[in-house]
């Protein structure tokens, strides 16, 4: 259990794509006693979304893993997401976060999921090292 | 809704594609094989992505619009968006897709389709 959070959640994924839906979903039925106003939620389903679809998309390039997820609330209405992957790291964390900037070579990424990340939540950090993981922490404090 | 679908119409050389659901990396990867197809078959001078019941897009949706706009590019053709929402509308900014791919007001591009 979190130190003083008013509520915590621990989630470990299967890195399939068919669970970034889940992961929306999970966290919208752990934010529901908050009451979050609609446009809060868009933005926090939306952060979650684009963390897990990193992991599978880029950290563990398609194969298999386990996505590490944890959700926690306080009583300030502050929201923390932490997701993480034991894929194979960024080696410039710097360059990956520039908007548009995509290691995918297919044309069919935006290169925008950090950057989506940084602007739908108050804070974001990640931390990474090459051959271990990710790890992206975000955080909101709800209206 | 977790899945996306899809509909479309073509009228005097305009190709709608009515998208339907969630737009996520998961969803995306069939649609935009079948989006592609039809539009290599039908070669439209503008294909008009109708999002109006388009419930969730994260930026996996703004790579499934980037790629079609390359696409009809190639062919010399444009790209349309209508019916966006605001949450929708607010990653196609965030990427600045609006300044060179045309965003139109809810279903007015069909409306003008059904009055052509």
């Amino acid at each position: 259990m979190l130190k003083n959070s008013a509520n915590s959640v621990k989630m470990q994924l299967d890195s399939r794509s068919v669970n970034e839906a889940f992961s929306r979903a999970a966290l919208a039925a752990f934010l529901s006693p908050l009451d979050p106003d609609f446009g809060e939620m868009c933005d926090l389903r939306t952060a979650i979304s684009e963390a897990v679809t990193n992991c599978i998309v880029h950290g563990y390039k398609g194969n298999g893993g386990i996505i590490y997820i944890n959700l926690s609330y306080y009583d300030d209405r502050t929201v923390k997401i932490a997701v993480r992957d034991k894929g194979c790291g960024i080696e410039d964390i710097k360059q990956a976060m520039q908007p548009l900037f995509t290691t995918d070579r297919s044309g069919e990424r935006g290169g925008m999921g950090f950057t989506v990340m940084k602007s739908f939540c108050d804070k974001m950090r990640v931390k990474s090292k090459v051959g271990k993981g990710t790890s992206v922490f975000m955080e909101k404090k709800l209206r | 809704m977790d899945k996306l679908t899809f509909t479309q119409d073509i009228c005097e050389g305009i190709a709608v594609f009515h998208l339907c659901g969630s737009i996520d990396h998961h969803t995306v990867k069939n649609v935009r094989e079948e989006i592609d197809r039809n539009i290599y078959r039908l070669r439209p001078h503008e294909v008009v992505l109708d999002l109006n019941d388009v419930e969730f897009m994260d930026s996996s949706g703004l790579g499934l619009i980037l790629g079609r706009y390359t696409r009809i590019s190639d062919l010399g053709g444009a790209l349309t968006l209508v019916g966006m929402s605001d949450e929708v509308m607010k990653i196609i900014r965030l990427s600045g897709a609006d300044s060179f791919i045309r965003c139109e007001k809810k279903s007015e591009k069909e409306r003008m389709i059904k009055n052509a």
